[in-house]
């Protein structure tokens, strides 16, 4: 973007060189006395008020604003300030990033070797963000999750980690960047690995935990759901509201998509997608395209609507291989298809793929797929309708686990939030109240 | 008046009644249907134009009526006085956009032309073409978008100049377009480079600086 011109060398050059600024944390040293660009003039820019730098710097990303907090101490301070976050909450664009976790294998939790320890404890400490738009790896530490939970969901701001010994479930939501961390109460009946779906607006929290009901010590059934709600009009279910499954349903992704009022999950054998009504508490089942033709399906949410994505292949069907996109309808049980991989590149994710399978994960207008068994992964963005694929991770090159999933990532669409004032919502549960449930 | 008329009407309705009834009482038979025939169009026609007096009455005191502005004239224009006292017509919709502006219309404070001590004319011609285009062009939202890309590609004190108004005018649009253009040109300095664009003395010593780093090394990076 900008361009610096330093100090003129003094060799007979045809042209200038111009030496575009990087993002080293070094600090220039005399040098930078001599640099003039047109927009380094401090004449100008030191006359604008305080209200209006803030405004600006409200305006900056995440990485930046943190970035800018070395700068002063009235900078550093604004993180805190009460009238910069209120400016913040209204003035921000949402950014619709990822977050990625090193997916831990189930063996690992289900024996839990002295080995597996050690590194569980590394694996929870590091989140990897992405951004979509700069298409951008950053690393983030989450130190202060205590050891035992994992990621599960993320919604306005806030991850939402479970412990992951099974019984009753405790839960934590967490903001990453400021590191805060607020306690839910813990669900009521004893779960294995549960299905999470969180729902988080800008005055109320919404959390299902759905499935695996340990009925004995040693079986599994995925019978019912448990719903939390909490919201600024003073109504509150601590997990008073349950619900039951619909019958031999199978939710084995643990994730849930929220759109449009319900949460939604993907159903193996066959493929179909229960949908869960929040404000009704009920579950029902909706067919999926295609169903009996479908790989590696996975559910992501756009602009409100649920879309399903998956590849296409079955030798006895007269279309191409394919990787495609539906969109489920108002009415709620049509799907329509609006999006499909161009066959060139699909000609190339399946070299890469190798029918290992993918998994898909969406937020806002971006959808990035994650194949497998492989560092790369490919980007979707709906408003330009383009495909590209985006660098791996730099961060998690060389990571060999024990186990088979070596390096794997699993995330989910995450919004970075410089504060996030719903969870005092959760600060008032420590108080005897009246509760609705049901 | 209304009421005077219909007032007249009914008399009139009920003289023709009573003058139906004599006819009635004195000549029987074909003759009164002749007559009351004959009054029959009278009393129609009556009627008539006391609709038609009654619409009339009607145009003419929705045309005397201030609040309504007729789509065949041409809309209210608000002066504006710039710093160097340059004068700018524009339209009212427009002017609206500042919302310092509007408030002074609704108050009233408006017949003339309004003074805006703190904007120079090149700013405020360049905030009086933004308005423009985002009163005409309101549902065109790809366009809006290309319009503010390109008229944000500006130098730094027409920029700065054109926060300052939209500032003092309160145009929450233009103010956000502002502070976004020099975010992101901010976006990608370290903290050195920073403080130099907007002359800010650096109040960390060096270990407070190298903690800052260690609390978030992640935007470091």
């Amino acid at each position: 973007m900008e361009t610096f011109h330093h100090a003129q060398i003094s060799i007979p050059l045809p042209y200038n060189f111009t030496i575009t600024s990087s993002n080293t944390g070094s600090i220039p040293g005399p040098a930078a006395n001599c640099i003039t660009t047109p927009w380094m003039d401090s004449r100008i820019w030191s006359r604008l008020p305080q209200r209006l730098i803030d405004r600006v710097i409200a305006f900056l990303p995440v990485p930046a604003f943190f970035r800018a907090r070395a700068v002063c101490k009235r900078w550093y301070g604004l993180l805190f300030s009460n009238s910069f976050l209120e400016l913040y909450l209204q003035v921000s664009p949402r950014c619709h990033w990822f977050i990625f976790f090193k997916q831990k294998s189930l063996k690992s939790n289900i024996y839990k070797t002295t080995n597996g320890g050690n590194g569980a404890d590394r694996i929870n400490c590091e989140g990897y963000l992405f951004d979509p738009y700069e298409t951008k790896w950053h690393r983030i530490s989450c130190p202060l999750i205590p050891p035992g939970f994992s990621p599960a969901s993320s919604s306005g701001g806030l991850i939402c980690w479970v412990s992951e010994e099974a019984g009753s479930k405790s839960i934590l939501l967490s903001n990453p960047l400021t590191g805060s961390l607020t306690p839910l109460p813990s669900t009521l009946r004893p779960r294995l690995f549960p299905s999470i779906g969180l729902t988080i607006s800008n005055t109320s929290i919404d959390l299902a935990v759905a499935g695996d009901d340990m009925i004995s010590p040693y079986a599994v059934k995925n019978l019912s759901t448990e719903n939390f709600h909490i919201d600024g009009g003073g109504f509150y279910s601590i997990w008073g509201t349950t619900s039951s499954l619909p019958r031999l349903c199978s939710l084995e992704s643990g994730q849930m998509v929220f759109a449009n009022g319900r949460f939604y999950c993907m159903n193996y054998s066959p493929f179909s997608i229960l949908s869960y009504d929040i404000i009704a508490n009920q579950w029902c089942k909706i067919q999926a395209p295609m169903r009996r033709f479908l790989r590696s399906p996975s559910l992501v949410e756009s602009k409100g609507k649920l879309i399903l994505v998956a590849a296409v292949e079955k030798s006895k069907l007269n279309v191409p291989k394919s990787l495609r996109l539906w969109s489920l309808q108002d009415c709620g049980t049509m799907w329509v298809e609006i999006e499909r991989m161009p066959q060139q590149l699909y000609l190339q994710f399946s070299d890469v793929e190798n029918g290992q399978g993918f998994n898909c994960v969406g937020h806002g207008e971006f959808i990035v797929i994650l194949i497998r068994g492989s560092e790369k992964a490919l980007m979707f963005d709906f408003c330009r309708k383009r495909w590209q694929w985006i660098p791996s991770c730099p961060y998690i090159h060389g990571y060999r686990s024990y186990g088979d999933q070596a390096g794997e990532l699993h995330g989910f669409g995450y919004e970075p939030r410089l504060a996030t004032p719903v969870t005092a919502l959760l600060d008032q549960l420590t108080l005897p109240f009246q509760s609705f449930s049901g | 008046m209304l009421y005077a008329i219909f007032g007249v009407q009914t008399f009139l309705q009920r003289d023709l009644e009573l003058r139906n009834l004599s006819l009635f009482n004195r000549r029987k038979g074909f003759s009164y249907l002749f007559q009351k025939s004959l009054l029959f169009p009278f009393s129609i026609s009556f009627f008539l134009s006391q609709g038609f007096i009654y619409l009339f009455l009607l145009s003419s005191r929705k045309s005397s009526s201030p609040a309504a502005i007729m789509s065949s004239s041409s809309p209210k224009m608000i002066t504006l006085q710039s710093s160097d006292g340059e004068t700018f017509e524009v339209e009212e919709a427009v002017a609206m956009e500042s919302r310092t502006i509007k408030h002074m219309i609704e108050d009233d404070c408006a017949n003339s032309s309004i003074p805006i001590p703190n904007v120079t004319s090149n700013t405020l011609t360049k905030v009086i073409e933004y308005c423009k285009k985002h009163v005409e062009a309101k549902s065109d939202e790809e366009g809006l978008k290309s319009f503010d890309a390109e008229f944000m590609k500006i130098d730094k004190d027409t920029l700065y100049d054109l926060l300052m108004a939209s500032n003092y005018l309160d145009i929450k649009s233009l103010l956000d377009l502002g502070c976004q253009t020099v975010a992101d040109k901010i976006k990608g300095k370290n903290p050195e480079e920073i403080r130099k664009e907007f002359g800010i003395k650096n109040d960390f010593t060096p270990e407070e600086e190298e903690e800052i780093r260690k609390e978030s090394p992640w935007v470091f990076d």
